[in-house]
Parts: C-alpha cells; sequence; structure tokens
C-alpha cells in the first residue's frame, strides 16, 4: 500500500521529471517541490484563514470557555452560536499531517532513485513503471555543484538555509499576535510566563529549524532542497497571505467606520489556551461584532 | 496539539531514517583461496573454512555498528586486500571515512591475520568493487567516479582515474593495461603504470559486471540488454549477444563459449568468437551475478523478485555447459545475489536474508547435495 500509493509514484514522477528536464535531478526535485505545494496548497491556505480565524474568535472562545466550563452542552450551543467547530481546529493540522508520508517516501524515493547502492538500483528496476525507459536514463547524475544529492552535504551550508528558511516560514506561517508588534518585549515575557502553551508556540519556532537542520546534517541533500525550496515557496504563501490579513488593531475590510474603539485603555495581552495572544483592543472588536450579529 | 504534532514529525523520520540503516546495504561478496571462503557480509569479513567446516577469524574482530563491508576481499600470495563500504563519519562529519586495509595472508592455519597497512586517505567514498592486486599495484574502484592504483607495499596512491559514474565492478588486468567499468556506460582500458587512458568504448547501458578479457577479446555485459565483445587493443565492438533485460553479472568464459544471464531470470550461452546463440534456459527469479563455470558445468543463482519481501527465496541452478541440459537445482531460503564460488569439489553460496543474517550453504558440485550450511555465531 505504502510502496503502490506513496513511493513508487514518487518515484516514477522524479525519473519522469528528470527526464523531461535535461536529466537533472536537482531540477526535478525542485519542480516535484513546486508540484506539492501546489498540491497542498488548498490544505494550506484554510489551514491558515482558519488559524487567523480562531485567533480572532479567541476572547469569545474563552470567555463561553470559562463561564460554561461545568455545563459542555451548554458550551457546545454557544460556540455554534458564534461559529466556532472545535474540530475546525484539528483539521488545520491536516496540512501538516499529510507532510509526514510526503518526507518520508521523498527520503526513500531519492536514496532508490539515485541507486547509490546495487541493492538500490536493484530495488530501483523493481518500482519503475513500464512506460518509463530506466536503460536511458541511467546512471542518474547525483551531482549538483559541490554536492552529492545522495549524501549530506560535507560543507554544512544547506544545513544552515534548511534552519534560517524553516526559521522564516515559521515565523511567517504562525498567525500573526499582538506580540508580534508589541515593542515592549516584558510584555511578550509576560504572556510566556501566564499561559505555559504560548511559550510552546515560541519554542516551536526555534526548535523546528533546530530539527530540520539536524536532519539535514544526516539525510541526502536532496531531501535538505527539498526542505529549503518548500520553505521558500511557504515563506512567499506566508508573506502574501499576511498582506491580505489586517494587522491586529486593525479593522477588517468591511467593518463600519465610527464605531467606538477602546483606544484609551493601555494594552493589555491576554492569552487563550492555544497560546495565541491578543488584547483588549481584540476583544472589544469582538464584542462589536457580536453586538452586530 | 502541536506538541504532538512536533513529537509524531521527530518519530516519523527518524523511524524512517533508522528503518533504512537496519536493511541490507548491499550483498555479501565471496572469494576464495584454496579451501577457505572470504566473505564481506555487512559487519566485517569472514574466513570459512570450508574444508574443515569452521570459522577462522572475522575482520575486524570487534564489529563496529557503522562499519560495513561489501567488497569481496582480493587474496594474493602474501596478503589480503579489503576495502570497506564506509564508516559513518559522525554528526558533523557526513561523508563515510572508507579505508583499504592489507591482511598478512596467513593461509588456514587459524589465527586472526595482522593488518599490515590501512589507509583511509585514499578513497573518499564507498567501496563496493572488489580490488584487484596486480604487479606490486592495488586497483580500487569507488563510488564517487575513482578507479585508484595504490602500492601494495604501503597503500600509497600512485595514480587516480577519473570516470563519469560510480565504478561498481572489479578492474581486470593484463599485459601492464588495467580494464575499467563504469556505471557511466563506458569501458576504459588504462596504462596501468601512470593511469593513462589508452582508449573508451561508450555502451548505451551502464556497467555493473567485471569486464572479462579472453585472448584479446574484452567481454562486458551491460545493462543495454547485451554482452558486448571488444577488441581488447582498440575497444571496438566485435559483436554483441542480445539479452531480454538487463545483464548485471560478469559473464563466464569458457571452452569457446560465454554465459550470462540477465534481471528477468534468462540463462545464455553463446559462442565466445561471435556470439551466436547456443542455447537458452530459464532461472526462477532475476540473475544479478556472473555465473560460475566448473568442470563443464555452469552454475547459475538468482533471486526471487515477486510476492512479500520477507518470504522471497533464491535458487541454485546447476546447468550442463554443453548442452543447457538441467543437472539439478536447489532453492534457497533468500535470494542469492552474490556470485558463487568454488572450493574443492563443492560449490559455496551466500545468502543473506531481510534481517542481514548471513547464510553459507555448501553444495556437492555433481549432486546437488547440500553438505554444509554455516551461519556465523554473532548472527544465529
Amino acid at each position: 500500500m505504502w510502496d503502490t500509493y506513496i513511493l513508487n509514484p514518487m518515484i516514477n514522477a522524479l525519473l519522469i521529471l528528470y527526464n523531461f528536464l535535461g536529466t537533472n535531478f536537482f531540477l526535478a526535485i525542485a519542480v516535484f517541490t513546486l508540484l506539492i505545494r501546489l498540491l497542498t496548497l488548498p490544505l494550506n491556505l484554510r489551514q491558515q484563514r482558519s488559524s487567523m480565524r480562531m485567533q480572532e474568535m479567541q476572547p469569545e472562545i474563552q470567555k463561553i470557555q470559562k463561564k460554561y466550563k461545568d455545563n459542555p452542552q451548554k458550551m457546545q450551543e454557544e460556540f455554534q452560536k458564534i461559529g466556532y467547530n472545535p474540530a475546525e481546529s484539528l483539521m488545520g493540522c491536516l496540512p501538516l499531517l499529510i507532510q509526514f508520508p510526503i518526507l518520508i517516501g521523498l527520503y526513500r524515493a531519492i536514496l532508490v532513485v539515485l541507486g547509490s547502492t546495487p541493492q538500490a538500483l536493484f530495488e530501483l528496476t523493481q518500482r519503475v513503471y513500464d512506460f518509463v525507459d530506466l536503460t536511458r536514463l541511467l546512471p542518474v547524475d547525483n551531482q549538483f555543484y559541490w554536492l552529492n544529492l545522495a549524501q549530506p552535504d560535507p560543507l554544512f551550508i544547506l544545513p544552515v538555509v534548511v534552519v534560517a528558511t524553516t526559521f522564516a516560514q515559521q515565523k511567517l506561517m504562525s498567525p500573526r499576535t499582538q506580540k508580534d508588534d508589541d515593542k515592549n518585549k516584558g510584555k511578550g515575557k509576560k504572556q510566556e510566563d501566564e499561559n505555559p502553551m504560548a511559550g510552546m508556540t515560541q519554542s516551536m519556532q526555534y526548535t523546528m529549524p533546530l530539527m530540520f537542520g539536524f536532519f539535514a546534517l544526516q539525510f541526502p541533500a536532496g531531501l535538505s532542497l527539498y526542505f529549503i525550496l518548500s520553505n521558500v515557496i511557504g515563506v512567499g504563501q506566508g508573506w502574501l497571505i499576511r498582506r491580505s490579513t489586517p494587522e491586529p488593531g486593525q479593522e477588517r475590510p468591511g467593518v463600519e467606520a465610527g464605531v467606538p474603539e477602546v483606544e484609551a485603555e493601555p494594552e493589555e495581552a491576554v492569552t487563550s489556551d492555544n497560546g495565541k495572544s491578543t488584547s483588549k483592543k481584540q476583544k472589544s472588536r469582538s464584542k462589536q461584532k457580536k453586538r452586530r450579529r | 496539539m502541536q506538541p504532538v504534532i512536533f513529537l509524531l514529525i521527530v518519530t516519523s523520520i527518524v523511524l524512517a531514517a533508522c528503518g533504512a540503516r537496519v536493511s541490507n546495504e548491499s550483498w555479501p561478496g565471496l572469494s576464495t583461496s584454496d579451501e577457505t571462503v572470504f566473505v564481506a557480509y555487512g559487519p566485517g569479513v569472514l574466513a570459512v573454512d570450508i574444508g574443515e567446516e569452521r570459522q577462522l577469524w572475522q575482520f575486524p574482530e570487534e564489529t563496529n555498528p557503522g562499519l560495513q563491508f561489501y567488497a569481496p576481499p582480493f587474496v594474493a600470495e602474501e596478503q589480503i586486500v579489503i576495502g570497506d563500504f564506509g564508516a559513518s563519519g559522525g554528526l558533523f562529519s557526513p561523508g563515510p571515512t572508507v579505508t583499504v586495509y592489507a591482511l598478512e595472508n596467513n593461509g588456514s592455519d587459524g589465527s586472526l591475520p595482522s593488518v599490515r597497512w590501512s589507509r583511509d586517505d585514499v578513497a573518499d567514498d564507498r567501496i563496493i568493487a572488489a580490488p584487484l592486486q596486480a604487479d606490486g599495484k592495488i586497483f580500487v574502484g569507488t563510488s564517487n567516479n575513482k578507479m585508484l592504483a595504490l602500492d601494495a607495499e604501503n597503500g600509497d596512491l600512485l595514480w587516480a582515474f577519473q570516470t563519469g559514474h560510480s565504478v561498481w565492478a572489479q578492474a581486470s588486468y593484463a599485459g601492464e593495461v588495467l580494464f575499467v567499468a563504469s556505471l557511466d556506460n563506458s569501458v576504459y582500458a588504462l596504462n596501468a603504470e601512470n593511469g593513462e587512458l589508452l582508449w573508451q568504448t561508450e555502451l548505451s547501458g551502464s556497467i555493473a559486471g567485471r569486464p572479462v578479457l579472453v585472448d584479446d577479446l574484452l567481454y562486458v555485459s551491460s545493462f543495454d540488454r547485451a554482452v558486448h565483445a571488444l577488441d581488447s587493443s582498440s575497444g571496438e565492438e566485435v559483436w554483441l549477444a542480445e539479452a531480454e533485460d538487463w545483464v548485471w553479472g560478469a559473464p563466464a568464459v569458457n571452452e569457446g563459449a560465454v554465459f550470462f544471464g540477465d534481471i528477468a531470470g534468462n540463462i545464455y550461452a553463446v559462442n565466445a568468437a561471435n556470439g551466436e546463440e547456443i542455447w537458452t534456459r530459464e532461472a526462477s527469479g532475476a540473475i544479478q551475478t556472473a555465473p560460475l563455470y566448473a568442470d563443464g558445468i555452469v552454475f547459475v543463482v538468482s533471486g526471487e523478485v515477486e510476492g512479500e519481501e520477507e518470504e522471497r527465496g533464491g535458487q541454485v541452478l546447476a546447468l550442463d555447459a554443453e548442452s543447457g541440459e538441467r543437472v539439478w537445482d536447489e532453492d534457497t531460503p533468500a535470494p542469492v545475489f552474490s556470485t558463487p564460488v568454488r572450493v574443492g569439489n563443492n560449490v559455496v553460496v551466500a545468502v543473506q536474508n531481510q534481517e542481514g543474517i548471513l547464510q553459507l550453504l555448501v553444495y556437492d558440485m555433481e549432486s546437488g547435495d547440500q553438505v554444509w550450511d554455516y551461519t556465523p555465531p554473532s548472527e544465529e
């Protein structure tokens, strides 16, 4: 099942791309990455929009959770009223979950396609579809500048780039919080102290890049190239979404002008259960929306 | 939720990586001298006396989990030359550390031979091809596209020749000319003294089997579904004999015939002078190794490629060299992807299952009766 639906299609896709892209395996990996990102784009967009929406609703969700903590049924009803579905936050994890088989499959596919051992090459012959002329494509060129794509980067350049791009992507893909715009770092620290989950979210932004950097040290350079290209696309995607999303403290397009804001109050960050911070300003905006309903 | 995802990612990828390391990287490699069989099979090289049915030694004595051996050792009169598959260099040394060793040849006295010299500064990528010692030099092919010539006395690098891709096949040597086959589709004839290129012939498929030189003809098997006979002085093609699929293993040449098998499981005998077909037979699985010719019998080993991986077996098939008639055949518990060797009146094959457990199977050449099988103590 794994071989038939994940590994073999990946191997054959890489070989077909390799054939059409001038027998350049780097280009084959690049186009393969682009295709994967395109295929998962709707899911990624949905996840990001969903998390932005969740962020906006956090003050109300928190209030409901606090108010009806002993009455789950009523809590659900109230959630429904504001249009919040807890299952939706789980769906947000789907793009990440989809990454697992892709990463593991690609890791194996690169090793098999590059056939760096007799056994790997023999395995390749058993996995190639009839219409792929393997005899003509072999040997797959594993060199790209200083890299052997089947081996880790000996100069450690790729691991560094993987860390940097993963960090940039993590930063851009995570929902914007008031803390991002808060010049007062003391407030951010206070947030983390008040809510360990917020601290976890913050630490993920650092641990994930380090983790992928560690993989890049161990895994074939071809897989590191996939990480980097995928991250670069993710950064572009995150930047575009950010551009089209109002910053915390700004009105969303369509909200009537002239509605009084609680500007005079000093901002005091509060944190939600899922670690995303918001502000009284946002709380106020949520209340206004509720009133309009 | 996010910590769970984090843990899942770590677990999945680490498991995948570890899983890939547990499986074999290659097949065991066999060579022989008198009654002793030398087998490189992953964690080390074993010397087993087939006549006395006992293991003589294992090198290295203490196995290193990060170090692997697959290239068949070369046994010269005074030393045994081994090239390893490389040891992991650690977290901050991504490339493998590859070593060439020369061990004292103690014959079959049973003691672990001392290391005459070892060099980890001459090969910078994995050694899959068997080394070759001739005229005071050791020739070693590497996975990073090189043929190296070392001084047999101390391992000093004499010259290195760059090919277009990996060298997985042992070189052939005759009259100060070295014949090298590479996965880059080419056969190279080099001046063995200085590594200078004499001629190069490009075929239309990769070459993973040793070129075999007999009577001025160089017989080369290729993934282009053929065996080619080249003029050894010019590299020009004299004839080619077609197969149904890739011819991976080297051909065996004897008594005016060339024997070879393809990965579709066909066995061919063709006329050595003109490539005309003599007979064709079928094995039960893919043939990836060179056949063994001995006393008028051709021994062919094969491995099943269909069905569940852990349930796949193999076969040893003995055919009459002249007629192609079956003499005997025996099933093996795992696919056989290592060229068999002859020891006395026996034929020895090595199998290694999915878990990496090695087994040596010894058959009587004439009857096919299994006379002994051996699994190293650490593998049981």
